[in-house]
């Protein structure tokens, strides 16, 4: 029987979720942890120092009992996951000050594939720009382009896909609508 | 021992800051350095975003001065590869990540590639105001007024900044930042690299990032050039290249010689490989 | 000199390892225990800037560094680095301390009396070999000693200024807080500072910039009891007992913000028996939280950049010796630069 080794995996995983932020918009792959990639990168992220929220419909508990991290409140949290791509997270998410923009929230959201509209992408991270497909209406970016306007204030969001797919945006990339009119 | 020495919780800790860092380029995200068995000052910030960042498929490089055999180098790398059992390389462009002091090698990085500095000083407003808060406000406030005074100083009485190494540069246009201590003639390799650039300071207890394709630009005055440091009608005296950054060796019988500072490239050229 | 080597620092650093240990004679093969109870007052200190209790590991590490101390201490942060955490212990209170030696400068005579203990304070220092004769007093009794702090009637008659107390415990090894640093923070860096840089810079407040006068209200030397609850009993357990060194000193008064004048104090304590370090902390306190000037400003040891940052031994001597290793890039940069600027003078003179 093969024995699971997590902080191999977290290892893997890790390596994932910083090439996807590092460079917003590449799509890069998440091993599952517990039959569930969503769980993986929870537990890549989450240990004692960290805290998080999470309403939704995957089991935590395990991961929980792993890394220790803290539940709290949707505008306390340091990780907030979410099964749907829900635009009122981003309204409530911290997004630091002045002094501690670090301070911030980073969103997990899981969705079916990233196939909703296209986008134009900017920012450090980007060779010029990219255009991509993002899982996201136009309402959802932008209110994110809304919270993240303040740099360095701001936060990041990552997207999850069925197949393990992971793309992030940065605080600092610029998303602009192609198949709808600005 | 476990893989990469550092614990789970220390790693995760590590990880977090990066991230951070990675997503506000040039902020120094404040993390709880762990004590290595390696001294303080000697390349702990490095070696513990190196050692939460590697996992298996990794290969790599260190590097001190420019070179893969300088004592600190073969220590740090000795130390990885014993926790790690990772593959190794001399050759920049094999490697995954590079773990450096005071150098960015020569052949340019690739996507995919991660560049670890080592960093002794992340505070770039260090020399103009030592106060940790009040240097915390400055950068909450983009209010980099002190540097500008010292290099308008250093420009009337010197004709140029003073500063030879760690020369500051401003990132996205929003934070000025401690390239580490790289000469010059390397600041110009910060802006839009391909690689992402992790900048650690373990004694500082500071991490701090540069994404790939990411504006960095050298803090100066717009009528003024940016001087890099310039080897002209010098060869290397091994493999004869020209145009890189070079050793000055004083030889036992007086004269003076010039060799590749990045002694992987130079072994590279004197195989005919570039 | 020929071209530097680009390898060879492999068997160079080997041969410079084996040189030290035929240096330090380490095939003379010394116990340990010799070294925990000859030289215990060099293991205390090493456990208490090492951040670790274990008089074992610490004489090991002090025969590993042939007696650098400094050196010695970086083995065991290191070794403490790779350690679990187990729990935390409950918090121990010194007026519970088993006492060895407990004195107070500020009474003739205190409650409990004053126990001068082991101590070579009055030895006069001289090299020489000479027999000592224990001379047993009559009233002498051999039990345990536990005695209150000699302070405790001044703060029972709410004489004594108090701080508010963090609402949360710091742990500096988790997370190094920013400026303004939290009390429990600042106490935690200075109970595993580097005696000697303590020291330094309490003493710059004795001798001339600052003035809080302090007088030593409790100093004292003994072992507590570490009890910890018990993971599946949820019972308190005694999991053993350390060597500590406390001192509390009385300092200058201070007008309070409910107009009320109160006496300033301030606390050292740390691992193993180490006066001068308990001493220096216990000044370093006093400056830090209360106005350590009556009139003008400036000190050094009442700056918490100051002390926060720069009495980590750990730190400070990483740092200092980082400067043998080679930095001729560096060099080479600031020689080009200073090239331009000597040119720049040279143009200048010209004109």
């Amino acid at each position: 029987m093969e024995t699971l080794d997590i902080e191999k995996l977290n290892r893997q995983n890790f390596k994932s979720l910083s090439d996807a932020l590092s460079m917003p918009g590449k799509i890069t792959h998440i091993q599952e942890l517990f039959s569930s990639h969503f769980l993986a990168v929870a537990n890549v992220l989450l240990y004692s120092e960290v805290s998080f929220y999470y309403s939704g419909d995957e089991d935590m508990t395990l991961v929980e009992a792993i890394t220790h991290p803290k539940a709290t409140t949707l505008k306390e949290a340091d990780y907030i996951f979410s099964d749907t791509i829900d635009v009122v997270l981003i309204g409530e998410a911290k997004k630091g000050d002045y002094l501690s923009p670090d301070f911030s929230a980073t969103l997990i959201f899981k969705c079916e594939d990233f196939n909703a509209d296209r986008y134009r992408l900017s920012g450090p991270g980007i060779d010029g720009t990219k255009e991509i497909s993002l899982p996201c209406k136009a309402e959802f970016i932008e209110r994110l382009m809304e919270k993240n306007r303040d740099y360095p204030l701001g936060i990041e969001v990552f997207f999850i896909n069925r197949c393990g797919e992971v793309l992030a945006l940065s605080r600092t990339t610029k998303v602009e609508g192609l198949s709808w009119d600005m | 021992m476990r893989y990469g020495f550092l614990d789970e919780d220390a790693k995760k800790e590590i990880r977090r800051a990066t991230l951070k860092a990675i997503a506000i380029p040039g902020y120094q995200v404040s993390f709880a350095s762990r004590e290595l068995p390696i001294a303080r000052g000697w390349g702990t910030g490095g070696l513990q975003v190196t050692l939460s960042i590697i996992n298996e498929d990794d290969c790599l490089k260190v590097i001190d001065q420019g070179c893969d055999g300088s004592v600190n180098a073969v220590n740090i790398r000795n130390f990885i590869v014993s926790v790690t059992d990772n593959a190794t390389t001399l050759d920049t462009q094999e490697a995954t990540i590079i773990q450096s002091r005071h150098r960015i090698p020569e052949e340019p990085l690739k996507e995919g590639q991660t560049l670890v500095l080592q960093v002794p000083y992340p505070e770039v407003l260090t020399n103009v105001e030592a106060d940790s808060f009040k240097q915390k406000v400055m950068h909450a406030n983009s209010d980099y007024a002190k540097l500008w005074v010292l290099l308008y100083e250093d420009t009337a009485q010197f004709g140029d900044s003073r500063i030879g190494h760690r020369y500051p540069v401003m990132v996205h246009d929003r934070y000025a930042m401690d390239p580490s201590p790289i000469p010059k003639y390397d600041t110009r390799k910060l802006h839009n690299n391909k690689a992402l650039i992790l900048l650690g300071a373990g004694r500082e207890k500071k991490i701090y990032a540069i994404p790939p394709y990411t504006k960095v630009e050298p803090l100066k005055f717009e009528d003024r050039a940016f001087k890099v440091e310039s080897f002209e009608n010098k060869k290397c005296a091994r493999c004869g290249a020209s145009g890189v950054f070079m050793d000055e060796v004083h030889t036992d019988d007086g004269t003076v010689k010039y060799y590749c500072n990045d002694t992987a490239y130079c072994d590279k050229k004197l195989e005919g490989k570039l | 000199m020929g071209y530097v080597a680009i390898k060879g620092g492999e068997e160079a650093i080997k041969n410079s390892l084996a040189f030290y240990e035929e240096a330090i004679q380490t095939h003379q093969n010394i116990e340990a225990s010799f070294v925990e109870n000859a030289l215990r007052y060099g293991v205390d200190r090493v456990m208490s800037e090492g951040s670790l209790y274990s008089k074992k590991l610490a004489s090991l590490a002090i025969l590993k560094s042939g007696g650098d101390l400094l050196n010695a201490s970086f083995f065991l942060r290191a070794h403490r680095s790779s350690c679990a955490r187990a729990g935390i212990a409950k918090t121990i209170y010194t007026d519970d301390m088993r006492v060895a030696r407990r004195i107070s400068s500020a009474f003739k005579d205190i409650k409990g009396g004053q126990i001068l203990g082991p101590s070579n304070d009055y030895e006069v220092k001289l090299i020489l070999k000479k027999t000592l004769n224990k001379t047993v007093w009559n009233e002498y009794k051999d039990e345990d000693i536990f005695v209150e702090s000699a302070l405790k009637p001044l703060r029972d008659a709410n004489m004594v200024k108090t701080l508010p107390k963090d609402k949360t415990i710091s742990d500096i090894t988790r997370v190094f807080p920013s400026a303004p640093y939290p009390r429990s923070a600042v106490m935690q860096v200075m109970a595993r500072g580097e005696s000697g840089s303590m020291l330094g810079f309490a003493y710059t407040s004795m001798r001339g910039y600052g003035d809080i006068h302090p007088t030593i209200g409790d100093l004292r030397l003994g072992s507590c009891e570490v009890k910890f609850t018990h993971p599946l009993t949820k019972n308190e357990v005694k999991i053993g007992e350390i060597d500590m060194t406390a001192c509390e000193v009385a300092a200058t008064f201070e007008k309070q913000n409910d107009g009320s004048t109160k006496l300033t104090t301030g606390f050292g304590c740390c691992f193993g028996f180490n006066e001068t370090k308990a001493i220096s902390m216990s000044i370093l306190d006093t400056t830090l939280y209360n106005k350590s000037h009556t009139i003008g400003q400036g000190g050094i040891a009442d700056n918490f950049e100051m002390i926060v940052h720069h009495i980590d031994g750990i730190e400070s001597q990483g740092f200092t010796n980082h400067y043998k290793l080679p930095h001729y890039v560096t060099f080479q940069a600031d020689l080009q630069v200073y090239e331009n600027a000597k040119n720049y003078a040279k143009d200048g003179e010209k004109k």
